[in-house]
């Protein structure tokens, strides 16, 4: 479901400076940061290391207070409650108490949503299910491996069926299945009506999931649009087809060059599977020979609850909500933001049974030179991934002559 | 074998609900003790509402500290009631971390271990009486500062460890208030403090009823075992007993001594007013209390209960002039009230005296100690009076204490309700320091929060002896302006710390448990609304003041 112009979120200036006891500046971490999130969408807020993406969030979540301008969650403040009972948070790190389990850590935060016991009993097995720790829902957190304490740090986040989702670094710490789980769930939640914002600095995450993103450099706003508009590289053309002879392709190479395309421009190559489906095929290929493990199991499916309020007040909320949905479909035809192409399951299958053919039937293709059978990326993530790296470097080296112009 | 690891499981799984479960136990005589004195004050406004409002300016601040502490109770009946769901999810978490913690654990069998050797430690004269005494002293005062180090300690790790290990910044991203989450935390530790408390309570009863048990008088010989009788008896009327003290009304007489004063400043210069007012108070209080060689002195109480059975007993301290030991006897009379000259001693002994006497023992009683002794209760008159005077043997002037002036000590009850409702001061206490230890904790980091606490607590403890030392105007007068003015700072800023600072010294029912007073529902009450709901109160409110505004995801050092 792709956005909506109903803002989720709002940043209006912000602007957050850590003083020393003194009360002299010490660092200026938010710089008048302006924002928006929609209804429905995934925005991802990208930036390296001490860009102030956890500093933003934490001053939405209101664990830290701005030094200037405003958050606006659902049109409030972040320090209401009402507000916070609609709002999941999957800190970077999961800070849970180590002492409890998996299920009463879950029923600990159903508590706090005021849920009935009943319904803290059928959400938690749910969310332990969903995030694959059947089997250790009785043992102490302070005897979980980074990967599974971060599982239950994503059931928490969602133990509310939440409508934000707030999820900073959230495939840090998980391996590479929790992160396809965690890839997917996120597509999930967004197809069932979800705001998600992610905080990240892994760009293929960010660039498979996000309808639009942020760049944050120095605090401040670097980039900002859909992944579409950003990664597009509007001078280069791909062309994708099944498996050619090489007459046929030296033929194409040959007319496009002679539309003009200079030598170093044309590139021809067999794509080849990224790692991270080559890594969930082993997986797969291991679990249907049921094979024990002691740690995380593969998650159990996406809770029925999420996104199904039973509640009579979430009903209620609910019935709001999808009528100012439909009033707003009914005005406009069309949603504002397109909707990125991203794989879905039935695609990618379909992809990897045509790379694993392209593979094996390797051979005549004339390789460009640096591009091995191990490079673990698609010619498609390649571009992109470029694309975002020069906007990144490019926010570098704009605030660099920020910095000199102040000097 | 799989049914009982299940059932234990559940077990710990349930424990904050058991410790709740307990907890509720612990409370539930205080609602009887409370309903019942309800009852009486509702039959005593029906019986004469007039009469009955002007007794409660009797005691005024009895009467602010009832209302207080209902009020008090109202509100956090009305405030649980309403966020229970909040309060009792942060409460259980905050028990199960204690028991992980495992520091109420270690002290609790701490206790066990160091609590039945204190009978084969501690030295005392022997009798039965002191040896119980001592049990219950110590036990109690054991128990209190292991709880009170618990509630230190429970209060403030939570809260910083918390903010430090961030695990607040999930919480608070939860629909909990802040407030609710330190008040969660504060009902957490009360609970799990009052039910070890009261476990520890438990075994210090059961070890001092052990201690006291009479031996087999058969295997002793006749002189030891009468002797040791006497002992037993003296334990039973004396420890084992709640009685109600009745004292005397020192006279005022404050106006001889400031027209002295006056007298002296005008004669000598300038002069120590505070200390010279002082000492006058207790040299003319002294005559009032001082019988002369081969004379007597008189006494009378009011408010004693007529129509008991059971003997009263007389405490009293007195001196002769030269040191030495008391010989005399005490006498009650037989007489109507009747006008009586304060300044005329000798004239009271005019009253009838008793068929009844009751001789000191051949040597003396030792001067400058208590001293105890019974009388039967049919000298008690219809209207709760009773006369008693002291014909001096001594040889010497004797001189009863004027500090400690001597009472009347009439049973109530058994021993086990004021043993609880002394229990229930000491959970004040507990309830108190969890308090401060929140709002230490909202405003410190770990290390630092606790140790503020704990020189409060022991503030706390000699907040009295530091009043009455060092902010008790001297009086000096003449002083240049400067030091004036400073003087006055000093007193003033002094006062308002020795007021705000938590009291444990003037509530300690301790001392009147072990000597068989009774530890009142009105005392409980004054120490409720005193360091519960107004002092205890007040450090939560500023706790959650700061806390709701501070910034949780930076950690203060």
């Amino acid at each position: 479901m792709p956005g909506t112009d109903e803002n989720v979120m709002e940043l209006i200036e912000l602007t957050k400076v850590f003083r020393d006891f003194w009360g002299r500046e010490r660092v200026k971490a938010v710089d008048h940061l302006n924002l928006e999130v929609r209804r429905g969408e995934v925005f991802g807020l990208l930036g390296p290391n001490g860009s102030g993406k956890t500093t933003t969030v934490r001053i939405v979540l209101g664990l830290l207070f701005p030094t200037q301008g405003a958050v606006r969650l659902f049109g409030r403040g972040p320090g209401n409650v009402d507000i916070k009972k609609r709002v999941g948070y999957m800190p970077e790190e999961s800070h849970l108490y180590s002492y409890l389990n998996a299920e009463e850590t879950l029923d600990f935060f159903a508590r706090l949503f005021g849920l009935s016991r009943r319904e803290r009993q059928r959400r938690t097995d749910a969310l332990i299910d969903m995030v694959g720790l059947k089997r250790a829902r009785r043992r102490p957190l302070g005897e979980f491996s980074k990967g599974m304490a971060r599982r239950i740090g994503l059931a928490q986040a969602l133990i509310n069926d939440p409508d934000l989702l707030i999820l900073d670094e959230p495939t840090t710490g998980l391996d590479p299945v929790g992160a396809r789980e965690m890839k997917d769930l996120i597509l999930t939640l967004r197809e069932r009506g979800k705001t998600v914002f992610v905080c990240s600095h892994l760009l293929s995450d960010v660039e498979e999931i996000c309808d639009r993103i942020g760049i944050l450099y120095g605090g401040k706003s670097r980039a900002l649009g859909t992944v579409k508009e950003l990664l597009t590289a509007e001078d280069v053309t791909q062309i994708r087809a099944p498996k050619l002879d090489k007459q046929i392709l030296d033929s194409v190479v040959k007319m496009i060059r002679e539309a003009g395309g200079a030598d170093s421009t044309v590139e021809v190559s067999s794509p080849t599977r990224r790692l991270e489906e080559f890594f969930l095929n082993v997986i797969n290929e291991a679990r249907r020979e049921r094979l024990m493990t002691a740690g995380a199991e593969m998650g159990g499916g996406t809770a029925e609850f999420l996104g199904k309020p039973e509640a009579e007040g979430e009903a209620l909320l609910e019935e709001l909500v999808l009528a100012g949905q439909e009033a707003e479909s009914e005005i406009l035809d069309k949603p504002a933001q397109p909707t990125p192409a991203l794989p879905r399951r039935e695609d990618r299958a379909f992809i990897d049974d045509l790379v694993s053919k392209g593979a094996a039937e390797d051979g005549g293709i004339e390789e460009s030179p640096g591009t091995g059978p191990q490079a673990a990326v698609t010619p498609d993530s390649d571009v992109r991934d470029r694309v975002l790296r020069e906007l990144m470097d490019q926010a570098d080296e704009d605030a660099q002559d920020d910095d000199e112009d102040s000097q | 074998m799989k049914t009982v690891s299940k059932a234990w499981d559940w077990f710990l799984r349930r424990m904050p609900e058991v410790f709740l479960f307990l907890f509720l136990v612990c409370m539930s005589p205080l609602v009887v003790l409370v309903g019942r004195g309800l009852v009486k004050h509702v039959v005593r406004f029906v019986g004469g509402p007039g009469a009955y409002l002007g007794s409660l300016s009797d005691d005024p601040w009895l009467t602010a500290a009832i209302g207080v502490c209902i009020a008090g109770t109202a509100l956090m009946v009305y405030v649980f009631a309403r966020h229970w769901g909040a309060i009792w999810a942060v409460g259980r978490k905050t028990v199960r971390e204690a028991l992980h913690r495992k520091v109420t654990i270690v002290l609790l069998l701490f206790f066990v271990v160091l609590m039945p050797s204190l009978p084969f430690v501690l030295k005392t004269e022997g009798t039965p009486k002191s040896q119980v005494q001592l049990v219950l002293l110590y036990s109690l005062c054991l128990a209190l500062v292991l709880m009170s180090l618990v509630a230190i300690f429970l209060t403030t790790a939570s809260v910083c460890s918390e903010v430090e290990h961030k695990q607040v910044h999930i919480t608070d991203t939860k629909p909990l208030r802040r407030w609710q989450f330190l008040l969660g935390k504060w009902f957490g530790v009360v609970v799990l403090c009052t039910v070890v408390l009261s476990l520890m309570t438990a075994g210090t009863y059961a070890l001092s009823v052990y201690v006291a048990q009479p031996p087999n008088y058969d295997e002793m010989p006749a002189a030891d075992a009468a002797r040791r009788k006497f002992q037993q008896l003296a334990l039973a009327r004396e420890v084992f007993v709640t009685r109600r003290s009745v004292t005397i009304d020192l006279p005022d007489v404050s106006e001889r001594v400031n027209k002295e004063v006056a007298e002296l400043m005008a004669t000598q210069g300038p002069t120590l007013v505070y200390q010279r007012r002082k000492g006058l108070t207790k040299k003319y209080w002294a005559e009032y209390q001082t019988a002369d060689q081969n004379s007597g002195i008189f006494w009378r109480f009011a408010g004693l209960k007529p129509g008991r059975t059971e003997p009263i007993q007389i405490r009293f301290k007195a001196i002769g002039s030269t040191g030495g030991r008391i010989m005399g006897r005490f006498i009650p009379c037989w007489g109507q009230e009747t006008p009586m000259e304060e300044d005329s001693v000798k004239a009271r002994l005019t009253l009838r005296r008793s068929d009844y006497d009751l001789w000191s023992p051949p040597e003396g009683w030792v001067a400058n100690a208590f001293h105890e002794f019974s009388l039967p209760a049919r000298y008690i008159s219809p209207e709760g009076r009773f006369y008693l005077a002291f014909e001096n043997h001594s040889g010497v002037a004797v001189m009863f204490d004027t500090i400690h002036p001597i009472e009347v000590l009439q049973p109530e009850e058994g021993f086990l309700p004021n043993y609880y409702r002394a229990v229930l001061v000491l959970v004040c206490h507990v309830a108190l320091l969890a308090a401060l230890g929140l709002m230490a904790g909202s405003l410190f980091s770990f290390p630092v929060a606790s140790l503020v606490v704990f020189c409060l607590f022991v503030g706390g403890m000699v907040s009295s002896w530091f009043y009455s030392e060092f902010v008790v105007p001297t009086g000096i007068i003449e002083l240049s302006s400067v030091t004036f003015y400073l003087d006055q700072a000093w007193r003033l800023f002094a006062t308002v710390v020795v007021q705000v600072m938590p009291d444990f010294g003037s509530f300690s029912p301790l001392g009147d448990l072990v000597n068989g007073r009774l530890v009142s529902l009105g005392h409980v009450s004054r120490a409720a609304a005193v360091l519960v709901f107004i002092k205890g109160g007040a450090a939560l409110l500023i706790g959650m003041f700061f806390y709701g505004r501070r910034e949780l995801a930076r950690v203060i050092v």
